[in-house]
């Protein structure tokens, strides 16, 4: 169904939101503690909290879904008795993510899989995920790191949503899927879209695709990945990768993690926490007997990249990289994915 | 379209001092970029700011670009451009008069952070020209943590030892996320690693919720400890620490017996108070004080990295020599498992022999004598590290004692927004008779000069970079593009004024001239260390099988320092005197119920390149971070702009909420101050007044009482 939201009662939807969820969305806090003026998903109160027109953020949805340095357990000795507690943190809310831009949809999509719909599922993720209403946003504007229309992630989102509001100017056009998006349709702030209505959003995002990248085979990148293991292209563009593990954290679909023990001195007392790893550490393939099958940087790079492109979409049926771009922006040494897929493409 | 060529430099913002890589072609730098595979070493803040400034800063409309004189009053930004020959001609002329008709002291050199080889440059010419009077914000910048660590180990070069993972790692008052800002310089990217690691704990001193890894969203409160004690008494809990390892016997008997001396008076000190009394002096629980000194005592190797913001205040150098007590006692330096290693840097002229090294005679003729030095008398240690502390000389031009300077030639530096107490700063230095500055932008400190004389970026001429001398490491910053309209190089300045003042036979012809002297220990010249070696780092004298020594007087960790006690310095940090930064115009009121400290914004330098627009873009306004339960109890609530009030003055900034924050602490941005921002600037909450550190001349820009209202 499509509806049309004028802008002079989004305080009114946000309010309906409010009232039986605890909303998050975009906001200039600068990353929570520092003075890093990147958007941060965090709770909103106010309609002036959102930084609605952000262009990205450097923490995607997946922090709030699959938390790094989550608690799992916590422990305490007594006497001879080792005694357990739970410690995972629930919602103890309905949740709002609104601002959701397409790629992050997407990526959520992907954690979907990897969480809910393999063999094991992830008590917090499938818990934070049930209790959670998605509200996507269309960008205004590509960033010059975004390649989505690439991935097959944007600019417009296939699903993944609840709603999808596309800006219009004095308006959002409303778009929604599935029952919740149903129920929050219903209110009577939202208008009937109009044949206009759905020409101006066609136009929106023709507009904002033809500020994406020139269109590239992923099907053929894929199928050459296949023969080229070997080759020297991973050396080259490693080359200048200082192994900061910065494009797994900020990657909204990388979801290795590992399992820490934060203690007291003692070891009398302590907490079992699930951290996220980057594959790009060597010691992150480290084995017993200290072999490390991926010692080489180049190595490391290229088994993210076929992870992403290749091994996922067999396992999970889609590809891992939505093209979001933020390995690309955070990147120290700038390697740039893009360049990577079009050398692979050719 | 000219070559492109693809240049190796390195960012100077903080001590990593990344490798970067810069493409140029035709004059102008069309990228900059992190030099991964330069072989070079490659930190990056998450910000990437060292990329940005350089770019932005080359490229910058805002850039000073001809010598400009004073025309009408004081401060009132009306400029005549003049030509370089005027400008020197003039400089010099004033300083031959003041030398001749009251001596050469009277005319001060006022030096910055430095960048490449001007700081270098102008205490040679200050000791050519035969003043002592140097002013550097060595008094709270590096001074304390480097040479604490040389009256207790011997050396100023001890770093932390990542070759063999930490077990421990302790985090006290810097951000290193953000800019490497520990001096024992622990690498973003090995601190990324102990994060992830069962085998590391990470411990972090601060009261600001720092963020660890920003790319992981992960913050002080994710780590295994985060203490966040009361501004400025750190020192008290650092002997805090130091009880729990003494009285729990957590030490091994034998190195202390071997390796140490003054145990017995350090045992005698911490005999005299509580840990009771630490933690009510400085809010840390008893408990996690005892914890974490455990952790620190029995996992090896530990790393106590400890960072800038412990040395502005009054207690300054005998708050970071409790710390070395910590690492000392622990044997966490220069021993086989210890997680600090001395390191011997190249042999290039390091700025101590480039300064005064070949010019005996200059410095018997002018003795930097106490009765010839601003300050001279009072501080017992800084005149043997070089300088004069910043508010020493604020105070000098203020109280005419020992006598009033007459001019004051500034290099880079901004002390209208840097020194503490803008007010009397500004006050103080309109009572110079002659103002120069050398600045790449106008400033708050240019807007009250005589004569303002445009600089070159260290990246548009060739420079050598060893700052901080203590990282050990020597780097060839090579000239990428030409400076904008008539900029100079400080070091051409000061070769052109030294030959105008007859000292030209101190100084060199050309700029190459210096370098290659400057290099020429290392057995080679300026051009083959700028295009073959780049950079040369320290060496380690690690060894994994004993002791690898101390270059102290005894040979030994100086636990109880006789040559401080011979300098008139207490030779075991006391710790009634510890107290005194919470004391007195520090100390609550019922006016001021709250306890202001500061931090240094992840993006800009100091209070360096908030005009450029890559930086700004990435910047949130001036921001004080509070805890949200006591914002509410204020009525104040997240993005509201604020006054923060001290008994010296007022700031507006915008709140911030950061809950695990401790109640008390208003936490407020440093550096804001030019660009519109006049009264964002931290410093008109700070004192320059006594009291002060008299060993290094410290000066408390943190941890006043304060009070927070809304701005209208
Ligand atoms: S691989 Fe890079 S572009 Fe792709 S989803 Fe991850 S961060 Fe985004
Ligand atoms: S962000 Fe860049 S430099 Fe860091 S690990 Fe990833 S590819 Fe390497
Ligand atoms: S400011 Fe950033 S880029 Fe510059 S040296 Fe420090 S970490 Fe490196």
């Amino acid at each position: 169904m499509d509806k049309v939201l004028a802008k002079k009662d989004f305080p009114r939807f946000l309010a309906d939101l409010q009232r039986d969820h605890q909303v998050l969305g975009p906001t200039r806090r600068g990353g929570g503690t520092s003075t890093y003026a990147k958007a941060l998903f965090a709770p909103i109160r106010h309609a002036e909290d959102l930084e609605i027109n952000y262009q990205s953020s450097m923490l995607s949805p997946k922090k709030l879904l699959f938390p790094d340095n989550q608690p799992i357990y916590e422990y305490e000795k007594k006497g001879g008795q080792v005694e357990l507690r739970p410690a995972g943190e629930q919602w103890d809310r309905n949740v709002v993510l609104l601002g959701v831009h397409p790629c992050d949809l997407a990526a959520i999509a992907c954690l979907d899989k990897l969480f809910l719909e393999d063999r094991f599922q992830e008590p917090t993720y499938q818990d934070r995920r049930g209790r959670l209403t998605l509200v996507g946003l269309t960008c205004a504007e590509s960033t010059p790191h975004c390649f989505c229309n690439l991935m097959g992630a944007g600019p417009d989102a296939e699903g993944g949503y609840d709603l999808l509001l596309t800006d219009l100017g004095d308006r959002y056009f409303t778009r929604c899927q599935g029952a919740k998006g149903d129920k929050l349709l219903a209110a009577d702030y939202f208008q009937e879209a109009t044949g206009a209505d759905q020409q101006a959003r066609a136009q929106a995002l023709a507009r904002l695709e033809a500020g994406l990248p020139e269109a590239l085979d992923i099907a053929a990148v894929v199928e050459h990945m296949k023969d080229r293991y070997s080759d020297e292209l991973w050396q080259e563009f490693s080359e200048v990768c200082c192994a900061c593990g910065a494009c797994n954290m900020v990657c909204p679909t990388c979801h290795c993690f590992t399992i820490l023990d934060r203690t007291n001195p003692d070891r009398s007392r302590g907490k079992r926490v699930l951290v996220w790893d980057p594959c790009h550490f060597e010691r992150f393939a480290q084995m017993a007997g200290n072999a490390s099958v991926r010692g080489e940087k180049s190595a490391r790079y290229k088994h993210r990249l076929y992870d992403k492109l290749l091994y996922d979409p067999q396992r999970h049926g889609r590809l891992f990289c939505v093209g979001c771009g933020r390995c690309i922006e955070f990147c120290p040494a700038h390697i740039d994915l893009r360049a990577v897929l079009r050398k692979l493409e050719g | 379209m000219g070559i492109r060529h693809e240049y190796v430099t390195f960012c100077h913002i903080c001590p990593n001092h990344c490798a970067l890589k810069a493409v140029v072609e035709d004059n102008k730098v069309l990228e900059v970029k992190a030099g991964g595979g330069t072989g070079f070493p490659v930190h990056m803040c998450s910000v990437q700011k060292g990329p940005d400034h350089v770019i932005g800063t080359i490229n910058s409309p805002d850039r000073l670009t001809k010598p400009l004189k004073r025309k009408g009053e004081r401060g009132r930004g009306q400029w005549q451009e003049i030509s370089w020959d005027e400008a020197l001609d003039t400089i010099a002329a004033k300083l031959l008069q003041v030398k001749k008709d009251f001596g050469p002291e009277r005319v001060v050199m006022i030096l910055g952070e430095p960048k490449g080889t001007e700081f270098a440059f102008g205490q040679r010419f200050a000791t050519a020209f035969g003043t002592p009077n140097v002013v550097t914000p060595g008094n709270y910048c590096g001074v304390q943590n480097t040479e604490s660590l040389r009256y207790t180990f011997g050396s100023r070069y001890i770093m932390a030892r990542m070759d063999a993972p930490p077990r421990v790692i302790i985090v006290w008052g810097a951000n290193l996320a953000h800019t490497g800002g520990t001096f024992s310089n622990i690498g973003r990217y090995d601190f990324n690693r102990a994060l992830v690691s069962n085998d590391c704990k990470v411990i972090i001193i601060d009261p600001k919720n720092i963020e660890l890894w920003p790319e992981k969203g992960m913050h002080a409160s994710d780590a295994d400890y985060w203490l966040r004690p009361r501004p400025n008494s750190d020192g008290i809990l650092a002997m805090g620490l130091v009880k729990v390892i003494v009285e729990e016997g957590l030490y091994d008997p034998e190195y202390i017996e071997q390796w140490t001396v003054g145990f017995e008076e350090v045992q005698k000190e911490v005999a005299g108070f509580t840990l009771e009394e630490v933690e009510e002096l400085t809010w840390v629980p008893k408990e996690t004080i005892q914890e974490v000194a455990r952790v620190y005592a029995t996992e090896k190797p530990g790393v106590i990295g400890s960072g800038n913001a412990l040395e502005g205040s009054t207690q300054a150098f005998q708050t970071l020599r409790a710390i070395c007590l910590i690492r000392g006692i622990t044997g966490n330096v220069n021993t086989p498992d210890g997680g600090h290693v001395d390191m011997i840097p190249p042999d290039y002229y390091p700025p101590g022999r480039f300064m005064i090294g070949d010019m005996k005679e200059k410095l018997w003729e002018y003795p930097r004598s106490p009765e010839r030095t601003i300050g001279g008398g009072v501080f017992q240690l800084s005149s043997r590290f070089g300088y004069v502390p910043t508010q020493g000389l604020v105070h000098a031009l203020l109280t005419e004692k020992p006598y009033l300077p007459k001019v004051g030639l500034a290099f880079v530096t901004n002390p209208l927004l840097t020194y503490p107490d803008s007010l009397a700063t500004e006050k103080a230095f309109r009572k110079l008779e002659m103002l120069v500055v050398s600045e790449l932008f106008p400033t708050a400190t240019t807007n009250i000069a005589d004569i303002v004389l445009p600089a070159a970026f260290m990246h548009e001429h060739d420079t050598v970079a060893y700052w901080p001398a203590w990282f050990a490491n020597v780097r060839a910053n090579r000239k990428l593009v030409d400076p904008p309209g008539e900029a100079w190089s400080d070091m051409r300045m000061i070769n052109e004024l030294a030959k105008r003042v007859g000292l030209g036979e101190y100084f060199w012809e050309t700029e190459e001239d210096a370098l290659d002297y400057l290099v020429k220990p290392l057995g080679m010249t300026w051009q083959k260390f700028r295009d073959e070696v780049i950079y040369l780092h320290g060496k380690s004298a690690y060894d994994p099988d004993q002791v690898a020594g101390y270059h102290t007087k005894s040979g030994k960790v100086e636990l109880s320092c006789a040559e401080l006690a011979k300098a008139g310095v207490d030779p075991v940090p006391c710790f009634a005197k510890l107290k005194d930064p919470l004391r007195g115009k520090f100390d609550f009121s019922d006016d001021y119920p709250l306890m202001m400290t500061n931090y240094k914004s992840e993006i800009f330098m100091l209070s360096g390149y908030r005009n450029l627009g890559l930086l700004k873009d990435k910047s949130l306004p001036p921001t004080v971070y509070m805890n949200p339960d006591t914002a509410r109890d204020y009525g104040l609530a997240e993005g509201d702009w604020i006054y923060i009030e001290t008994y010296k003055g007022r700031i507006r900034q915008q709140l911030a909420l950061q809950p695990g924050m401790h109640p008390k602490v208003v936490n407020v941005e440093f550096g804001w101050g030019d660009w519109g921002l006049a009264d964002a600037n931290m410093n008109l909450l700070t004192d320059f007044d006594e009291p002060w550190d008299y060993p290094t001349g410290s000066v408390a820009i943190r941890g006043y009482a304060c009070k927070v209202y809304k701005a209208a």
